[in-house]
């Protein structure tokens, strides 16, 4: 009995078992992960009692294991049957009465096989245990192979009528099966026929790696049986680890035997492949080491991690356009991962909120309906959602329906802004443990490319609405303004033209009451001199009303046309004061211009300033009966203050404010005599702060009052 | 004896001025409108023209720079005599070379005489 032979047997027994176990219990209730169970648990059987026929020396043993060991066979063969025919969906049904049938010849033959010796049995000769065959073993030989056969042609219609992923399983379970029954066969009736030696046996239990070695393949590849991802992995990884195991045995028993031509204890050599086993799995570089290598084997990624984790960063930090963005990121994958379909979908507030349309084949079309039922299923979950990985549900369903391998919510600070729907792979392979990290990774990175870009989007969108606005509020603006300058033009030429219209009757009234009043059209009696006067100042006060209206509609309109230079002040009072000298005198008042030495020039318009100093003076005069008229000057840093200072009635404090109002004039402090059209403080003032001063009084009643106002000074 | 001429359509005011002018010992013509005021230049030559602004046909500005054109007529002293106050007409008319501008209303025809006097 050769080491390696035992180590096979240990292996297989134990991968039978395992697999069947992992299987069974991934899905209790799958009819198919039943079957399989009833397939590798004989398997197991078969194998067990194979080494024990063959190494125990213990007749009584070898006796039962020997009737076991076809039992095995035949409920093997019956599993096998129903595998295919329930693989992966029923082709055909057969009667309630034939599976009757079938379960009780099955089992009829098995308790034969085991309570008699019709079948098989085994004698002692010369201290060595023979199989002897009984008088029905035809009917366990035929049993075999009809079972084994039809599952075979079964399997065979059924590779033709499928296509796809089932194709493949099928593919796969086919070669496991031909694998295994041909070695079978070839070990166990051929080479012992030919060559008339039972060493042979040794190698039996290669066949039952065949059917397991093809299965585990199917399961990882083309996700045969529904298996779990780790699952999966598991056995990937731990047949790799008896492939090891093995050949590291088989490499120290050859060296031993071989090179150094010595035989050393089993023991030892088991523990040391044991040893090297254990430090394979408990050293985590190694692990990982390993780890990669099954990936390799199984799993190919066909991509280097870092670098398709860098470009993603890439894309979703430095792209901003969500089209771009989804695009780019969608075609990486599908390029890199190969995987054959995904989408990003945008949710807002939970609600499917915008599909990007793109024109490509592999990116899919879901409907409204079938995208709100993905939100919603995918809603409960944290995690990626994984079709391999979750269980049974409806969740599981609608992946299935929908074929999404992979769904993964886009969340930012806890919200989802959009999912990320991928498709199988185009290899047929399943997601690897390497894509789901690089998923775990991409997920938050393009949650906030997604959000960012969305917003990007709204502040382009609303930007280009704005801009509209602008454009549409400018031209109305424009068209606004056009109208208003056409109207201002047709108002200034109204001002002017009533105006003018206005002038020019009162020039006529006025000059020929001037003319009678003067004699030029002959004497007049002193009577109608006097009345005549009073006549000619009314009209004289309603030219100066229509002077000073024109007036303050320029100032309120800002149509003052300027002409800023440098005055003298000085210069310019003494003017207006000679002007005003002989309205004093006759007022018996005293016009007193206290000039400074050195006053800086001021800014200002000549004749504006001129028909300031002529109203506050004039004023001043105006309401003055007796006592005297100062102007006076303060110089500050901003300007030059003006002072008129009178000894007249004064006005009471809360009137001052009021008084550079349109139309104001003190109650009381105005005898009507006096003229004056209400409007002359008000375009003083106006007038002062055009040229960017300031004017003001202050007064108490029975002192006289004091008007100021400043002008700018040449810096 | 100075001479005189009014431009001026107003014939109201025209009568008035004349009336005016005429007791001072002013020698006066009037025209009632730029053209008008051109064509009596050809047989009057006067010291001083009152010279309206708004007025049919021709106006006082183009009266003024036809005026400007005629080597003979450029000399003499022109007063803007209107009831337009706005100061671009001010500015335009000093530009074109009127010595004044008087507003009408402002002043009494014993006024107006007084200024003539100034310019003459």
């Amino acid at each position: 009995m050769s080491l390696v032979s035992v180590l096979i047997y240990f292996f297989s027994i134990l991968a039978n078992l395992g697999l069947g176990l992992i299987v069974f219990f991934r899905n209790p209730k799958n009819i198919i992960n039943r079957f399989f169970t009833l397939i590798t648990l004989p398997m197991a059987g078969w194998l067990a009692t194979l080494f024990i026929i063959n190494n125990v020396f213990s007749y009584r043993l070898i006796s039962v294991s020997v009737r076991l060991n076809s039992a095995f066979l035949i409920l093997l063969g019956y599993a096998l049957f129903y595998f295919a025919y329930n693989f992966p969906e029923k082709t055909f049904s057969l009667t309630p009465l034939l599976n009757l049938a079938f379960t009780i010849e099955t089992f009829g033959l098995i308790a034969l096989t085991l309570l008699t010796l019709e079948i098989t049995g085994n004698d002692l000769v010369s201290g060595e245990s023979l199989t002897i065959y009984g008088r029905l073993y035809p009917l366990f030989v035929i049993h075999f192979l009809v079972y084994c056969g039809s599952s075979l042609l079964i399997l065979l219609a059924k590779r033709k009528k499928f296509k796809g992923f089932p194709r493949a399983q099928i593919n796969c379970l086919l070669l496991g099966l031909l694998g295994t029954l041909l070695f079978g066969t070839i070990m166990h009736i051929l080479l012992p026929w030919l060559f008339e030696v039972e060493n042979f046996h040794l190698l039996r239990p290669l066949s039952a790696l065949f059917f397991l070695g093809f299965t585990s393949y199917g399961m990882v590849k083309f996700r045969l049986l529904d298996i779990r991802l780790i699952a999966a992995r598991t056995v990937a990884y731990f047949l790799l680890l008896l492939l090891i195991g093995l050949l590291m045995a088989s490499g120290l028993y050859a060296f031993n035997v071989l090179v150094l031509g010595e035989s050393i204890a089993r023991s030892q050599i088991y523990i040391s492949v044991l040893m090297v086993l254990f430090i394979l799995l408990a050293f985590p570089t190694l692990n990982k080491i390993f780890e990669k290598a099954t990936d390799k084997i199984f799993l190919k990624e066909g991509y280097d991690t870092a670098k398709l984790l860098r470009k993603l960063s890439l894309i979703t930090a430095s792209t901003l356009s969500l089209e771009d963005l989804i695009k780019s990121v969608l075609d990486e994958l599908f390029t890199r991962m190969k995987i054959s379909q995904g989408s990003v979908v945008l949710l807002k507030d939970s609600e499917i909120f915008e599909i990007q349309p793109i024109e490509d084949k592999r990116v899919f079309s879901f409907g409204e309906k079938e995208l709100a039922e993905i939100s919603e299923k995918s809603s409960l979950e944290n995690k990626i959602l994984i079709l391999d990985e979750i269980i049974e549900g409806k969740t599981k369903e609608m992946m299935r329906k929908l074929h999404l391998s992979i769904i993964i919510s886009l969340k930012v600070r806890g919200k989802r802004v959009g999912l990320l729907l991928l498709g199988e792979k185009s290899s047929g392979e399943i997601y690897s443990v390497q894509d789901i990290a690089v998923f775990e990774i991409l997920g938050p990175e393009l949650a906030v490319a997604v959000q960012n870009a969305i917003a990007y989007e709204e502040i382009r969108k609303f930007n280009i609405t704005l801009k509209k606005e602008i454009q549409k509020a400018t031209s109305e603006l424009r068209n606004a303004n056009v109208r208003l300058k056409e109207l201002d033009q047709l108002k200034n030429e109204f001002l002017s033209v009533a105006t003018h219209e206005l002038r020019t009757p009162m020039t006529a009234v006025k000059g020929y009451l001037d003319m009678v009043i003067s004699g030029d059209a002959g004497k007049i009696n002193k009577k109608t001199k006097e009345f005549l006067t009073e006549a000619f100042n009314v009209t004289d006060r309603l030219a100066i009303l229509i002077n000073d209206m024109l007036d303050v509609s320029r100032i309120e309109q800002k149509r003052l046309d300027l002409k800023i230079k440098n005055l003298d002040l000085s210069v310019e009072i003494n003017k207006v004061c000679g002007q005003l000298n002989s309205l004093a005198k006759e007022k018996k008042l005293l016009l007193i211009y206290k000039s400074l030495k050195g006053l800086p020039l001021v800014k200002a318009d000549l004749a504006k300033v001129r028909q300031i100093l002529n109203n506050l003076i004039g004023n001043a005069i105006k309401f003055t009966k007796k006592g005297e008229v100062v102007i006076s000057h303060k110089v500050n840093k901003e300007g030059v203050i003006t002072q008129i200072k009178d000894t007249g009635i004064g006005i009471p404090e809360e009137s001052l404010i009021s008084l550079f109002q349109k139309f104001v004039r003190v109650n009381g402090a105005l005898d009507r005599e006096e003229g004056g059209t209400g409007l002359g403080l008000y375009i003083s003032k106006g007038l002062v702060e055009s040229m960017g001063g300031k004017i003001w009084g202050k007064s108490k009643p029975g002192q006289g009052s004091t008007f100021s106002f400043s002008l700018p000074r040449v810096k | 004896m100075s001479k005189i001429l009014i431009v001026e359509d107003n014939q109201v005011l025209v009568k008035m001025y004349k009336i005016k002018l005429d007791l001072e010992g002013f020698q006066v013509e009037t025209a009632f409108e730029g053209r008008e005021g051109l064509e009596k230049l050809k047989d009057f030559l006067p010291d001083l023209i009152l010279l309206d602004l708004a007025m049919p046909r021709m106006d006082g500005f183009e009266f003024l720079e036809e005026l400007k054109k005629n080597e003979k007529w450029k000399k003499i002293t022109v007063i803007i005599f209107s009831n337009l106050g706005q100061e671009s007409d001010i500015k335009r008319a000093k530009e074109l070379g009127a010595k004044d501008y008087l507003i009408k209303v402002n002043l009494t025809p014993r006024q107006v005489v007084e200024k003539i006097r100034q310019y003459l």
